[in-house]
């Protein structure tokens, strides 16, 4: 699962859904993994306008990497764009866990996918 | 032609061997690619857009998507079909995720979301807990928010019979969708192929009120003021007469005020 999916994903459950505090979920125990690909700059740019800023840098501050520039810098400069690209679609979450900050309600990353299955009583 | 809706619920039918199965037919192959093409075109999006694909299964659709310059993240409930997908080494983000608990992104994530044979599958009842009104009505409503104002969907599916394509259309009616159905080859009874087009509430325009006439004679007048003095004495000699009472014979001069000059 990619980092910038991550910025998208929330919790599901009944309780959590469409709630803003149920947002970013937290990674915990992961492995993560670097895999190149393209710099594509009309998606990034894109995608710059959709990425929730303050839930990035939380992500990434729990993940032990805290990001060392800001939104508005990242629009002026070409090179930090790359830098965003590697971070956000480069670098994905292998094994791990993603814990809902509200209620949480653990998801399980394994190979890559993240299950977002849900038992019954939480639907 | 047997339904796989009727055999087993998608995470069990999708298993190891079917899954490779329909990932290696190059006419499910072929198939499903034309489809995808037809939905991009109906989306009509710019390039490097963010899509959602609801029923990804193996990535047959994402594949396409990637082609045509776009990015995705995939959803589907059966792990031997995101298996393959892993194995293919597809583009998108694929997730582990049952389309009826709904969509489980934040609002205005995505650009436009497409959906390649899947929705169907919400029509199923395949354990107790399942209650397809609840199950599309909860994807529906999930899927709007997390389209960007103005995003549009693209379903492409196989209803079972008329009520639920209908069933379906209610569904995303509901939720706030606007929108219709598209069926490519309708005589044909082996290649029509429906898709829903949805829009995420788009800007309605201005509502055209060219030659248009405002009616002012809806509010009805009082029957007192549109009736002369002789139409009230006719009236109220009517009611008597029919009553059996004793009555003057109309004449002309009936309801006429009398002179004073008599």
């Amino acid at each position: 699962m990619k980092l910038l999916t991550l910025n998208f994903v929330q919790c599901a459950t009944r309780d959590c859904a469409g709630r803003q505090d149920a947002f970013p979920l937290a990674p915990q125990n992961v492995q993560l993994a670097a895999q190149e690909t393209d710099l594509d700059p009309d998606f990034m740019a894109n995608i710059l306008a959709k990425i929730d800023w303050p839930g990035l840098e939380t992500s990434l501050n729990q993940l032990g990497r805290p990001l060392t520039f800001t939104k508005e810098q990242v629009e002026q400069d070409q090179n930090l764009l790359k830098e965003l690209h590697s971070i956000l679609i480069e670098t994905t979450i292998q094994e791990g866990e993603l814990v809902c900050p509200r209620c949480s309600h653990i998801y399980h990353v394994k190979d890559g996918i993240a299950s977002f299955l849900l038992p019954p009583h939480l639907v | 032609m047997s339904r796989p809706e009727q055999e087993a619920p998608p995470e069990i039918f999708y298993n190891d061997s079917e899954a490779s199965k329909y990932t290696g037919s190059s006419r499910i192959q072929r198939i499903q690619a034309e489809m995808t093409l037809r939905a991009l075109d109906l989306l009509s999006l710019p390039p490097s857009s963010y899509i959602l694909d609801i029923g990804c299964g193996s990535g047959l659709s994402g594949e396409i998507l990637s082609e045509e310059g776009h990015y995705w993240v995939g959803m589907d409930i059966s792990p031997s079909m995101l298996q393959i997908a892993l194995e293919r080494d597809v583009d998108g983000d694929i997730l582990l995720s049952d389309m009826g608990q709904g969509v489980p992104f934040r609002p205005g994530s995505f650009d436009a979301a497409i959906s390649i044979s899947a929705i169907q599958w919400l029509c199923n009842v395949d354990s107790s807990e399942h209650d397809p009104k609840y199950r599309l009505s909860k994807f529906f409503q999930t899927l709007f928010s997390s389209l960007k104002r103005g995003g549009r969907a693209v379903f492409q599916f196989y209803p079972a019979n008329d009520t639920q394509r209908d069933t379906i259309l209610h569904a995303a009616k509901v939720a706030g969708f606007t929108g219709g159905l598209v069926i490519d080859d309708p005589e044909s009874k082996k290649n029509k192929k429906y898709y829903m087009v949805l829009v995420a509430g788009g800007s309605p325009g201005d509502i055209n009120l060219d030659g248009v006439a405002i009616d002012n004679t809806m509010k009805q007048k009082s029957k007192k003021s549109t009736e002369s003095r002789k139409q009230y004495i006719m009236r109220k000699k009517e009611l008597m007469k029919r009553r059996g009472e004793r009555v003057a014979k109309d004449s002309k001069y009936t309801g006429r005020k009398r002179r004073t000059r008599f």
